[in-house]
């Protein structure tokens, strides 16, 4: 058996298209240089099955006859070991931005160490009530002082007003991100059936593959997940050990109002599996939601109610210059509802500095008032200060922790990079290596043409 | 190991963006004059800066306080000083007019004289700050003696004993007000007596007023003594205060404005280091093997 005529020709062929596939594949890996989630894709080469050539003088074949080269696949480059590093870092990153982003609010809020927050409200407060001791029958130090007391109210009333104003930007953020676990978790369906129909017919379907990851990159930022791959090139992904996705299937989470501010609680559609995610956006929110903000809102509360109690506990035993006894100065149980008492508001007589009926000189009460800025226990400053320097340091704290796990998520991507990334250096050396074959191969299929043209048209002239 | 050019870019922005917020946060110290900002600049600063501005807060109440304490003091002594006075002419009146040569006019005209300084010593212990009586006790809007001509002629007190408290420093309280009654009735009562005598021409016994008249001026510098050792507390305890303050101020500003030598020291480095970043990145970017291929 010996080799076609027309053997070389066909191989030549092959080399022709197998350089041209190289080319196209280093096309596309710059054309994606800059595309998010694009891994780096390169052709497999193999030689094609070689001939058996047989020897004359014997059965056996003398040696192979190389037939050329053809593409088997294209492969994209990809360490799946480090996606899942990644993912888990990256999630506990988007989670302390969440923390962090909170906290800060928070600061802006309480707007502290200032001349006009509730510290310095505060100071006011009791400062008006001193010049009231100074001078008890004053109608001016009377008015001053229901001056700083609807200040403190109104700056209590305001801050408690904005951090529930947070809570509710954070409940709905809760919202927000649900729907888009639910577009993500769609997406990584239709990306599934795209996978497993290209790869049934041997392809590898490395764009929805990347295009895949991607979703999945963007999905363990806001919940921590578990992804296995299933024999058929599809995905089951598990959120908390149930499974969001599951090849052709979504799961999509649902959020019901709950609690009695009617924040939304997340849920499994499926089997009303509440969702409790251990890190990520999600659970930011969730921390910040429920607990951040609320724990500030209660120190808030803590503050405002204790000086309620206080300063009602003695306003009530003392008298108005009109003489009445028995009036509260502030109404309501916290920040959110601290109020000057209708009786004592715009009513500066009613104000009771005395111990006494008819006393006008008799400042004691006003004095045991103004006193308890050094008597509660613990001061109300003080307590306000303790709030303010836990949020600092929690504050800060959140700050470090987003930075340094910032840090170790640019490694780990910079990592993915050296995997997955497209150089154009190497790319421009992978451009003038496939180059060089094809122009290679198409000198060969010159030399064939040429063999030929001398065998068709110069061979067996001699009867001519 | 694999360097892309993506890694590079990524690499040099987020250097880049790591200076440029040094960079804003330390223009903002600089500008704004303040280093603390919010809490998490500096949490223990933080703390203690708001213990400080407390401090300066209530001290400078304590110095109000202080300023309306010796204001209240101040006149109630003026108005002692005067019926210290009042009482002295009264008792060179009882010398004269226990000299057993003068006629019933000459001794009629001492006791009307002795009467006006009675008027006037009820006067001054109806004495007044901003329309406060200083001796009422509590009763502040009372005029706190009335009186009684009679005969017989009588003082009666209207106020009650309430002592006026102000606070001078954290915890510390000083009564600022002495209840008339307290001492005045003593001098009106030697008063009247010595008029009463006078006019009765009763020499002898305007002789026996002169103890009286020496005790109830003991009484009144007995209450002066009082109120100069209360002022010199208040001048003491604003002293001590305006040290405090000015100390207070001065560490509050330590920890809270800026630092501007070190600042702007940093201001500049942070500026260098900056640029090199940008210069750096330009470079990295520039090029790479497709520019060498013809």
């Amino acid at each position: 058996m010996t080799t076609s005529t027309f053997f070389g020709l066909d191989l030549a062929l092959r080399a022709l298209q197998t350089q041209q596939r190289g080319l196209d594949t280093t096309n596309h890996n710059v054309a994606n240089a800059n595309t998010k989630g694009f891994s780096r894709q390169s052709v497999v080469m193999e030689p094609t099955t070689p001939f058996m050539l047989p020897a004359l003088n014997r059965q056996q074949q003398a040696g192979q006859l190389g037939t050329g080269v053809i593409a088997v696949t294209i492969e994209r480059a990809r360490d799946i070991f480090l996606d899942v590093q990644y993912r888990i870092q990256d999630g506990l990153q988007h989670q302390a931005q969440m923390a962090q982003q909170a906290l800060e609010q928070i600061e802006v809020v309480l707007n502290e160490p200032s001349d006009h927050g509730l510290s310095a409200q505060l100071g006011a407060f009791f400062n008006a009530w001193q010049e009231l001791a100074n001078d008890p029958a004053s109608a001016g130090a009377r008015g001053s002082l229901l001056q700083a007391a609807a200040a403190l109210t109104a700056g209590f009333n305001r801050a408690a007003q904005q951090l529930s104003a947070l809570q509710t930007d954070l409940n709905s953020q809760v919202q927000a991100r649900v729907t888009e676990i639910n577009d993500l978790a769609n997406q990584i369906v239709s990306l599934n059936k795209q996978v497993v129909q290209a790869e049934a017919v041997g392809q590898r379907a490395n764009d929805f593959r990347d295009q895949r990851d991607l979703a999945l990159d963007r999905l363990a930022e806001i919940v921590p997940i578990t992804v296995n791959e299933n024999a058929d090139g599809s995905l089951t992904v598990l959120l908390g050990g149930q499974a969001l996705v599951q090849g052709n299937t979504a799961d999509p989470l649902v959020t019901t109002p709950t609690g009695p501010n009617g924040f939304w609680e997340v849920r499994f559609s499926s089997n009303s599996a509440p969702v409790s995610p251990t890190a990520g956006e999600l659970r930011g929110l969730l921390d910040a939601r429920d607990q951040t903000v609320a724990s500030y809102l209660s120190g808030l509360d803590s503050v405002a109610s204790s000086l309620i109690t206080a300063v009602n506990g003695l306003h009530t035993t003392g008298y108005g210059q009109d003489g009445v006894s028995g009036r509260a100065f502030f109404t309501g149980t916290g920040a959110a509802t601290i109020a000057l008492d209708p009786s004592v508001a715009g009513n500066p007589q009613a104000i009771a500095a005395a111990s006494a009926p008819n006393a006008p000189g008799d400042n004691s009460i006003a004095l045991a008032i103004a006193q308890l800025r050094q008597s509660m226990s613990p001061a109300p400053e003080d307590a306000f200060g303790a709030l303010m320097a836990r949020l600092g340091q929690e504050s800060k704290a959140a700050q470090d922790l987003a930075t340094n796990q910032g840090a170790l998520v640019q490694l780990l991507d910079r990592r993915r990079q050296e995997v997955s990334g497209v150089s154009l250096d190497e790319e421009a050396v992978q451009m003038l290596r496939y180059q060089k074959a094809y122009e290679a191969a198409a000198r060969l299929l010159t030399a064939y043409d040429q063999m030929l043209d001398r065998l068709i048209n110069a061979t067996g002239i001699v009867g001519r | 190991m694999r360097v892309t050019h993506r890694m590079i870019v990524d690499t040099v922005l987020s250097g880049l963006n790591n200076n440029l917020r040094r960079l804003e946060d330390l223009q903002r110290q600089v500008s704004s004059g303040r280093r603390l900002n919010r809490p998490s600049d500096d949490p223990p600063a933080v703390e203690r800066a708001l213990t400080y501005r407390a401090t300066l807060s209530a001290g400078e109440q304590y110095l109000r306080n202080i300023d309306a304490a010796r204001a209240w003091l101040q006149a109630s002594d003026t108005a002692l000083a005067s019926a210290t006075e009042a009482l002295q002419r009264a008792r060179e009146l009882a010398v004269q007019g226990s000299n057993d040569t003068l006629g019933l006019d000459q001794q009629q005209a001492i006791a009307t004289e002795v009467d006006q300084l009675l008027a006037q010593m009820v006067a001054l212990g109806n004495s007044t700050l901003r329309g406060q009586y200083l001796f009422a006790g509590h009763r502040t809007q009372t005029a706190p003696f009335t009186l009684n001509q009679g005969p017989p002629t009588t003082v009666t007190y209207n106020g009650d004993g309430g002592a006026m408290l102000r606070e001078i420093d954290a915890g510390v309280t000083l009564q600022i007000n002495t209840p008339g009654n307290s001492f005045l009735p003593t001098v009106v009562t030697a008063l009247i007596n010595l008029r009463d005598h006078l006019r009765a021409g009763d020499t002898a016994a305007v002789r026996n007023d002169l103890p009286a008249l020496d005790a109830a001026a003991d009484t009144l510098l007995a209450v002066r003594a009082d109120f100069g050792a209360k002022l010199n507390r208040l001048d003491a305890a604003e002293a001590q205060r305006q040290a405090l303050q000015a100390d207070t101020t001065a560490q509050l500003s330590k920890i809270e404005d800026t630092d501007y030598g070190e600042a702007i020291t940093q201001l500049t480095t942070a500026e260098l280091a900056y640029k090199a970043g940008l210069q750096a990145g330009a470079r990295a970017m520039q090029s790479n093997l497709f520019d060498y291929l013809r």
